[in-house]
Formats: C-alpha cells, structure tokens, sequence
C-alpha cells in the first residue's frame, strides 16, 4: 500500500510538470500577448513593457522562472491588473468559489442521492418517473439559462432573493442552486442506475427475507455500493465546483476564481494563468488520489494498490 | 401427520421429448436486446420522437419557405404568426428553419462528440482497469493532464490552427469530453472484476479481451449509458459557451446552444426566440434519456426479465 | 449556534425586504451606486490604459484642466494659463490646493509623475499620449536621460511645458489621467502606493479612495481637501463590478444601481426599445465612429470602385434603426460630429447618398470591369471581427445587404479578441470590423491613423495598407497652422481624399445609451467617454 501511494505521488508530480510545460508552451504560442490593444502601442512603449515584464528573456529563462516560482509559491505579479500578485488573486478569489461550491455538492449529494435512492426503489411508479423528470431537465437546462432564468423569476419578478453580488447567505442561494442543478441531477441518475442493478440481487434479496427493514436494507447494503461511480464523478466535480464556475461567476457578479481564470486567458495575463493553472491541477490530482483510494475503502473486494499479476 | 392416500398423486409421464423441447425462441444478443427495448414503452416513446427529430433536421427545411440567413429587418421580433411558425429573431429570420438548422448542427455535433467520447473514454477505462498496476497510473495520469490543462486556451489553439468549422469544433468537443466517461468506466470496471463469474470466465480459458468486452464492458452499461447521456448536451452547451468566445459555428449558422443564448436577453420581451430552440434541447435530451435508460435495461444481462 | 442561526434569519429576512442599501425618500440621497463592470487594472494614473481605470481615476484625481459640461477643458488645478505666440510653450500657475493628506500640492508633483512615467523601464502604456511634449520620445526609447524633458518648474505654483509642435488640443489632453499628478513625497518613499487603499494612497481629487475589494466593490468618499469641494453633493460612492450587463440591468431595476449603461458599459440591447418607449432611456453623443476596415494589399480590395460600391451599397439607415434598435446615428463620414461646430462644416462627405443601390451598384460593376472579373469569379471576401453578438448582428445584416443588392457572399469569421487584434495587426485579413474613439475632439484624432501606411511604425493604428502622399502632407501643414478656421478647412480637405478613396467604409457613429435614477442630476458623460460624478446630486 505504501508503494501504491508512493508510486502514485511521484507520478501526481510527474503530471503536475507535464501540465505546467504544455501550459506554458500554448500560452506562448497562441497569438496575442498582454498589451496586444486596439489602439496600438508605439515601438517604445511596447518595448519598455517587455523589459519591464522580462517578456525578452529566451524562452527557456522565462520557463525556468515560472518553475522557480512555483516550487517556491511566489507565483508573480499579474500583467493587466498591476496592483496585485497572483498569489492575491488566488487567496481573494479561492474561498468565494469554494465556499458557493461547497453549498452546491451540499445541494447536490443530498438531493441526489435521495433522489435516485427513491427512484429506484419505486421504480417505474411516479415517483421515479417524477425524479427522473427533473433529473433530465437538470441535464438539459445549460447554466446559463437556468441561471438567468432562476434570476429573472425569483430575484425580479417574485423579489425573494437578491439580483446579485456576494456577501449574505441570500446572495448565495440562487448561484447555488444554478451551480448544483447538473450535478444534481447526474447524480440522480447515477445513484438510480445502479441502485436498480444492485436491488436486483441475491444478497438483497436475502437481506430482505432476513426481516430487515428496508431503509436498513438501502443504507447498509445497497447504497454503499452503488455510490462507487458518484464517487469516481465527485473527485472532479469537486475540483472544478470548488474553483469556481465562469458562467455563474459572471451572472451573478460573484467574486470568485473562476471569472479570473476565463478572464487571464483571453488578456493573455501570463503568471495568472499559470498560476490559477497550477493552482487548480494540484487541487485535482489530489482528489482523484483520494477518490482512488476511497474506492478500496467503498468496496471492500477492490483491492487498491496491489498489482495483479 | 395426516395419512395422503397414494391414490391421490398420479405420477408424470417422463417425456423425453418433452425435456429437449425448448419454450423460448432462439435469440441472438442483439435481437434479444432490440426485443427488450421495444417493449419498453418509455423507450418506444422516446424512439418515436427522436425519429420525428430527424425528420424536422433533414425535412424541416424544405417545409418552409424561408432559408437560415435570409433577413428581413423590418420583420423583426415578430411573434409566432401564420407566416413564421416559430416566430422571428431580432434580424428578421424565420426562427422555425433556423430551429431546423440547428437541430442539425446540434444533433451532428452532440450524437459524434457522444460517440467518439463512448469509443475512447470505454477503451481507455476498461484497459485501465483491466491492466492495471503502472499501465492503469500511467493511462489515468494522461487523463488527469489532459483534464487540467485550461481548457480555453487549449481550444483557442485548436481554432487558430484549424481555423472554423465542424471539424474543429469536434475536436475541441472531444478534447477532455472522454475523459469523465473513461473515469466511470474504470471505476466500475474495478469493481466488476472481483467478481466470481469474471473469476470463472478467466478459469475456463476466457481470453483477457474477451472477459474485457464480453463480460465487463456490457456488465458496466448502467453508469456508461447515463454518463453518455449527460455527454449530449454537455458537447450542445460546450459548443454554444465556444460561440460565446468566437470558436463555435460560424454567422449566420446557429446551433440550438447559440440560438438559445442569443435569446436569453430577450426573454422578457420576445420569449419565442429562447423558447423554441430550449424546449427542443429539452425534449431530445428527454427522448434520449428515455432511449438511453431503455437501451441500458435491455442491454444488461442481469435485468432480463 | 443560535446566535448563528438568528444572523442568518435576520440577514435572510433583511435581503428580502431588499433593504440593506436604501435611503428613505424622505432623506437627502447622498449615496451613489455605480457598476464600473470590471476591477481597474490599477488605480495608479501613470499606468492606466483602459476606461475602467480612467473613469474611477476621475474620482479619485484632479488635473491640470478637467472637462466641462459643453465638452471642452476647463482649468482645473491650473490657475490660468498663458500660450506662446508659436503656441508650443504653456506657461501654467497652480491654485493653491492640497492632497488628501493635507500636503500640499505644488508644480514639483506634475513633473515627478511625468518624468517617473516616461522613464523606459516603467510599466505606462498610456506614455504615449505625452510623446508630444518635447524629448518625451526619446527619453521613452532610452536615449535621453530624464532631466531633458522639455517642463520647466521654476517654482512650487509654476508649470511650463514646450511641446515638439502645436498642438490646439493640448488643454483637452492634460485633462486625462496620464497627466495626472502623484504626491511625490509619498510615491518616492513607497512605490506600490497605489496597490490598495491604504494610508499611502493619496489623491487630489473630489473624492478619496476608502477601500477596494478586489473583484467585487470599491468605496469612495467625498474629499474634503478638496480645492472644490463645495460643489460636490455626493458624499460616498460605490463602485460594484458586475461583468454581465443583463445583471447590471437587473440591478439597476432592483434599485440596487442609480446608474446603468455606456460609458462604463452597456446595455442589452433588447431592453432598449421598451426603455426608449417609456421615455427612461438617456441618449449622449460620443466623438466615436464604428466602421470596417479593408486590406488594401488583398486583390480585389486595391480597386477603389470595388470598395465604394461595397461601402455605398450598406443600408446604414436600416442598421441603426433595426441592428442596434436605438441610438446611434448614420455614418456619413469618418470624422464624427465634433462638439465645436468649426470642425462640422461640409460633413456630408460620402461621395453619393448612402444606400443608393443603383450607384453603389454601378461603382461595383465598373471595379469588376477594371479587374477583369466577373460576378461569378468574384473572390471569396472574408468578414472578421471579434466574438460579440452585437458585432454578429451588424456583419450578419451587411453580409445579406451585400448578398442582396451585389449579388455576391462574403463568409463570416469571428475570432477571440486578441486572436483577431493579432490578425488585423499584421494585416491578415479581408474586411475587418473596427471601432475608434477619438481621445481628443479634434478631426486629427481620427485622421491620423492613416497617416501612413504603417511600416515604419508610424501609423500602427492604419492596418489597411492605405497611404496617400497629398493626404499625409495636408496633415502636417494643419498640425502648423495657427488660424482654426484655416486649419479646419485643411483637415476638411484631407478627409475629402479619405472618402474618395475609400479605405474604409463608416457604418455608424457611435452613441452611449444609459439609464439613471430620475432624481440623480448633472451627471456628466464627455463625448470621449469619460463620466464624471463631481457635481451629480441627487434631487
């Protein structure tokens, strides 16, 4: 097991490089840089910027100070906005996403999950019909609409939620529920579908005909094997929910890091990018480890980080 | 005890014919499968109205007497009427043949992301599991980089070298859209593995791609088959976020997605234009979500009835 | 936990009665809430590029002029100015005038901002707009030291500065940012004075910088140093940055906004008819004209028939009134109206009334005829522009107007932002949409973008390839000439050739639409897009 982990982290370090290179060269490589305007720049100008930002050095010199700032946290000043480093912008932008995302996977786990518990245990009935319903209209409402939707309808016409920004609870209703609202519902689905195979089997059968009751019956037996893909699903939902989502961000005027990272691209705000970049892949790679070896833990009979011969 | 008297039983004939007759048809896999989802009638219901999709993309067109470009400025924002079915959007244009068009072009780009995310993703999955050890680490991690790659500036890269159009919309679609799939796969895969009858398979000789497709892979169709269908309209409103940032299909061409957000702003005052191509989306998705559940319930093994 | 709990309630209970921001009517309103739609890139005048940071920046700052309400400079800190008989020396003598420290401000605060500036390693992309004071260019590229700036400061109340040639607009352009001045004592000691709202930033202007929370508001308060403070009514200001502009709308109906719309951002444009119907819409003209641009390196572009037609034949009437729906106004020639009335004479200079097919037609064929091709072989032309849904409209409209009345289809292209700039930049492209916003109200502003084609670095604005000799030569001699109604009647001349051949082809000129709270008056949006808050109250 310790070798599993082991291996797995010099090869989570291996990746972590892999992305920060690959990143690096397409950031160079696509047209336009940080001070590319409309209104062009003079000759002077622009060369007392690449000065200013290093942007001369050979391309190998700015890659190793990328790395060297990495390695040391120090993730540099940002191109457009002057005022402030990266490793600001993270710090302001991070707990807003994460805390709006974690009210989300709350919605969604909850919900979800007893959603498609319910609907597979009544299946075919109208409850599981009913569910299923909504689950496809989650699916099938984009983000943007459902929350320029969600907006107009109880935010302007019913006047029960704030229109938007950040602060109190209330502002984080709706961008919560716009957020959650896929998840949600592929998790339903996801929960449903298995539950439906798993209820189909001898040892529930068995669990049932030994007298159990049936919310002991779902908990104990059923649930906790159908969970495995929700939880293979949740590892990334929980990166990319907890660095915030761009659309929602932007709709409801939210603070978070997710409007920084859609924004740095398109300025070409080199450090932000790599920054935010880094940032989120390490957040990722670490629960997809998790997630791996939560598995072994979910379902006994998978045997985690042995290697079959 | 009570006393049966022996006159009571009367002892079957043994029939050896009657032992090798068989009572159920021979049925290959697959008209097995078709059988099953036809009688499912959710499914059938959803069959019907993808079929009446395809009618509307391919046919819907030539039903009507306007084309996807033609303006008509003075004509705009009308409301549903006689003359435009759907209505018109704010340049003039008959929002019903526009609806056609990007049946198209939402269909095309959704059901061909959907399939070559299946492809890769279940490949990619089941090897992992099925391998395991470094190659599993080694696939997965590939995935992993991939997926954490900012995504935007990979597809402004793709734009800029293949410049516009399907193809590059595909790819840019396809990029990381397999890789959620692979995941499940692999997840499932590994659980499916422990189990006996995989054990008995490789005892009785079952070669290792064999026990891979003919047991795993069907055995994981639950979680694959929602997951594709979450795949659909993720590719739909990928592509239309795309157009939000320039690298979708291009003007005057509209997809569902680009259509439905041209008319969000509009929504309080001419509501027809994110209406018709929303409802749409919505519909399919549930026409294949019904398909999708249908297929997987004929599909897998354990749920014949 | 319980308390916890009761916050919540209470904060929940506060949010749905909407009251948190709220005055009542009966209270004299002090508070405006304004949406500048993104953070400033920075609030340091000397590194300010964009509007955002110009517009929070006229807050926060006072210069030597500041515009007024008819469009023109005003003097500001300066006292009064005297102007050499060759017009290219200012001699300026200050009010007296304090920070908001309580320091006082003097003529040495001018020249460290602009010489800390023009030093070539410092970060300003605006230093270009001082290239006209003299050395300022070469003190940029290195090859002058700092101390050659052509600005005397002979004592505390004093400012003289020699410009490299007249320029009658110079009293417009002090007014921008760039010109701003920097308490020198703090910024010497402490150069990140400006990263934040702390003790260090200091400002001269009708309000003082009170936080900035990055991302989501910044809080200004009324200056009470300031040199005119009586005039300023509002006594606090928040500053929100909502990027979506159906949001800002939202917000503003909500009552969460007293203000939405250009120049800070815009409106959608589907809510603009039911707004002007209602009579809330405000209307302000901007010395900017939208229009496209050709490649006249790219065959059959080289032709000017083939570009006139092209340019006749866009209903620009149809455009203005369906496109964009309200506002904005049919491009009759590049130059837009100006606020002063010299530079309007003689403005209908399309060489025949727009949307007049038959000659626009006629044009077109002739330029066929010239090349040698015909309507069948016409060469696919590709429209591109920037991913905008207000930008797609307007090409889609002219693709089919084209389609209609020529008989021939251009493709669209749309390209992320600075894709497309990257493109235009290096002429790689057919048809491209462009807009301009003139920095200063003069015809100059505009004219000069195609002073030359662009290779020698001049006329990196141009990026059409366009040049004409007689055009660049009238340009120079109006930059000479001291009598404003000759030198009107020169930049007159040269805009002639421009639409005689023309390079391009106006499509509108460009009009801020906005709406405020009816009882928020003197609010002041210049015709170059600045919005200044200095004496807006609310009744």
């Amino acid at each position: 097991m310790t070798r599993y982990i082991l291996n797995r982290l010099f090869a989570n370090l291996i990746a972590l490089l892999v992305i920060i290179t690959i990143t690096f060269f397409l950031m160079k490589a696509i047209p336009g840089d940080p001070f590319t305007q409309e209104k062009a720049l003079p000759k002077e100008i622009l060369d007392s910027l690449y000065e200013h930002y290093k942007l001369n050095d050979p391309w190998y010199t700015q890659y190793a100070n990328y790395l060297k700032s990495i390695v040391t946290w120090n993730l540099g000043p940002s191109f457009k906005y002057k005022s402030r480093t990266v490793n600001e912008i993270i710090k302001s932008g991070f707990p807003v996403s994460a805390i709006l995302g974690l009210e989300a996977l709350a919605i969604s786990l909850c919900i979800g999950i007893a959603a498609g518990s319910i609907s597979a245990l009544k299946q075919n009935r109208w409850q599981d019909y009913g569910a299923m319903l909504f689950a496809v209209i989650g699916i099938s409402i984009p983000s943007f609409i459902l929350s320029a939707f969600l907006q107009y309808i109880f935010a302007i016409k019913l006047d029960l939620f704030p229109v938007a920004r950040w602060g109190s609870f209330a502002q984080s209703v709706l961008p919560a529920l716009s957020l959650a609202a896929l998840p949600t519902a592929f998790i339903a689905r996801l929960t449903r579908a298995n539950m439906v195979e798993i209820l189909q089997l001898d040892y529930i059968k068995t669990a049932k005909s030994k007298g159990l009751s049936e919310q002991k019956v779902i908990i104990k037996h059923g649930l906790r094997n159908a969970l495995l893909p929700v939880m293979t699903y949740l590892g990334t939902l929980t990166a990319n929910i907890l660095t915030g989502s761009f659309i929602i961000e932007k709709i409801f005027g939210i603070p978070g890091l997710g409007q920084w990272f859609i924004n740095s691209v398109t300025n070409r705000d080199y450090t932000v990018i790599m920054g935010i970049t880094v940032f989120y892949s390490i957040i990722l790679l670490s629960m997809i480890f998790f997630v791996d070896l939560a598995y072994g833990w979910i379902d006994p009979r998978l045997k985690v980080g042995k290697n079959l011969t | 005890m009570n006393e049966f008297d022996p006159s009571l039983f009367l002892p079957i004939e043994f029939d050896r014919e009657a032992c090798e007759q068989i009572a159920h048809p021979s049925l290959s896999y697959r008209k097995d499968v078709w059988r099953r989802l036809r009688l499912n009638k959710s499914a059938s219901i959803g069959m019907i109205f993808l079929l009446f999709l395809a009618f509307f993309a391919i046919c819907g067109p030539f039903l009507s007497n306007y084309s996807y470009y033609e303006t008509n400025l003075a004509l705009k924002n009308h409301s549903p009427s006689n003359r435009y079915w759907f209505g018109t959007d704010d340049l003039g244009r008959d929002v019903f043949t526009r609806t056609c068009w990007g049946a198209r072009i939402s269909l095309f780009i959704g059901v061909t992301a959907a399939i070559i995310d299946l492809f890769i993703g279940v490949l990619w999955g089941g090897l992992a599991a099925h391998i395991g050890g470094k190659i599993d680490i080694f696939l997965m991690r590939i995935a992993d980089i991939l997926f954490a790659l900012p995504y935007l500036l990979v597809v402004i890269m793709l734009m800029v070298v293949m410049g516009s159009g399907l193809f590059p919309i595909i790819v840019a679609l396809t990029f990381t859209g397999w890789i959620g799939m692979a995941r499940i796969v692999r997840g499932q895969i590994l659980q499916l593995k422990e189990q006996e009858y995989i054990l008995a398979a490789t005892a009785l000789g079952a070669s290792s791609s064999r026990v891979l497709f003919t047991h795993l892979i069907p055995n994981a169709m639950g979680p694959i088959i929602v997951t594709m269908t979450l795949t659909i309209p993720t590719a739909i409103f990928t592509e239309a976020f795309l157009s939000f940032l320039g690298l979708g299909v291009q003007a005057p061409m509209a997809s569902w997605g680009t259509m439905a957000s041209d008319g969000l702003p509009a929504m309080r005052y001419y509501p027809w234009r994110l209406f018709f191509p929303a409802a749409f989306i919505s519909f399919t998705m549930l026409a294949l979500n019904l398909v999708g559940d249908g297929l997987r319930d004929a599909i897998d093994p354990k749920l014949r009835k | 936990m319980f308390f916890r709990l009761i916050n919540h309630f209470l904060l929940i209970a506060l949010s749905l009665c909407g009251c948190t921001n709220m005055e009542s009517a009966k209270q004299k309103k002090v508070s405006l809430h304004l949406n500048i739609y993104t953070d400033p890139p920075t609030l340091d005048p000397r590194k300010t590029f964009d509007s955002v940071a110009s517009n929070t920046l006229l807050f926060l700052f006072d210069g030597l002029t500041r515009i007024g309400f008819d469009n023109h400079p005003h003097l500001a800190i300066a006292k009064d100015v005297t102007i050499s008989n060759d017009q290219k020396t200012y001699t300026f003598h200050l009010k007296n005038a304090l920070w908001s420290n309580g320091d006082l401000l003097t003529s040495h605060d001018f020249l460290f901002a602009w010489q800390s500036l023009l030093s070539p390693s410092f970060d300003s992309p605006s230093a270009y707009k001082l290239f006209l004071i003299q050395n300022a260019k070469k003190i940029k590229g290195g090859e002058l030291p700092l101390s050659k700036l052509g600005v005397e400061v002979p004592d505390e109340n004093t400012l003289i500065v020699h410009l490299e040639y007249p320029a009658p607009y110079f009293l417009e352009l002090l007014s921008f940012s760039v010109f701003f001045p920097i308490n020198q004592k703090i910024a010497s000691l402490d150069p990140n004075w400006a990263d934040g709202a702390g003790p260090h930033y200091v400002s001269n202007g009708p309000f003082t910088l009170s936080s900035w929370e990055y991302e989501n508001e910044i809080v200004l308060k009324k200056n009470p140093l300031y040199w005119d403070a009586s005039v300023v009514k509002i006594e606090k200001v928040n500053l929100a940055m909502v990027g979506d502009t159906l949001t800002e709308y939202y917000l503003f109906e909500s009552g969460e906004l007293d203000f939405a719309g250009s120049p800070c951002s815009n409106l959608p444009i589907d809510v603009l008819p039911t707004l002007d119907k209602e009579g809330k819409l405000g209307r302000t003209p901007f010395s900017a004209i939208y229009y496209y641009k050709f490649n006249t390196d790219h065959f059959p572009l080289q032709n000017i028939n083939i570009r006139k037609g092209l340019a006749l034949s866009i209903d620009r009437g149809a455009i203005v009134e369906h496109v964009m729906q309200v506002g904005h106004i049919s491009a009759t020639s590049f130059v837009p109206p100006l606020p002063n009335p010299l530079f309007n004479s003689e403005k209908n200079l399309l060489p025949i009334s727009d949307n007049d097919s038959e000659k626009g037609k006629k044009l077109f064929n002739e330029g066929l005829k010239e090349e040698g091709i015909n309507l069948q072989g016409f060469p696919k032309l590709i429209l591109s522009f920037n991913a905008n849904r207000e930008h797609q409209r307007v090409a889609e409209a002219i693709q089919e107007q084209w389609n209609k009345k020529l008989g021939i289809q251009v493709t669209l292209e749309q390209f992320d932002w600075k894709v497309f700039l990257n493109k235009v930049g290096k002429q790689d492209y057919h048809i491209a949409r462009a807009a301009w916003l003139g920095e200063y109200n003069d015809p100059m502003a505009f004219l000069t973008i195609f002073k030359s084609r662009g290779d020698d670095g001049l006329g990196a604005d141009n990026q059409t390839g366009w040049e004409n000799p007689q055009f660049t030569n009238l340009l120079d001699l109006a930059n000479y000439e001291k009598d404003p109604i000759k030198r009107a009647a020169i930049l007159v001349s040269a805009e002639k050739i421009l639409m005689d051949e023309m390079p391009i082809i106006p499509i509108y000129y460009i009009e801020g639409l906005y709406i405020k709270s009816p009882r928020l008056k003197d609010v002041l949006i210049t015709s170059c897009g600045a919005i200044d808050f200095k004496w807006a109250y609310f009744q």
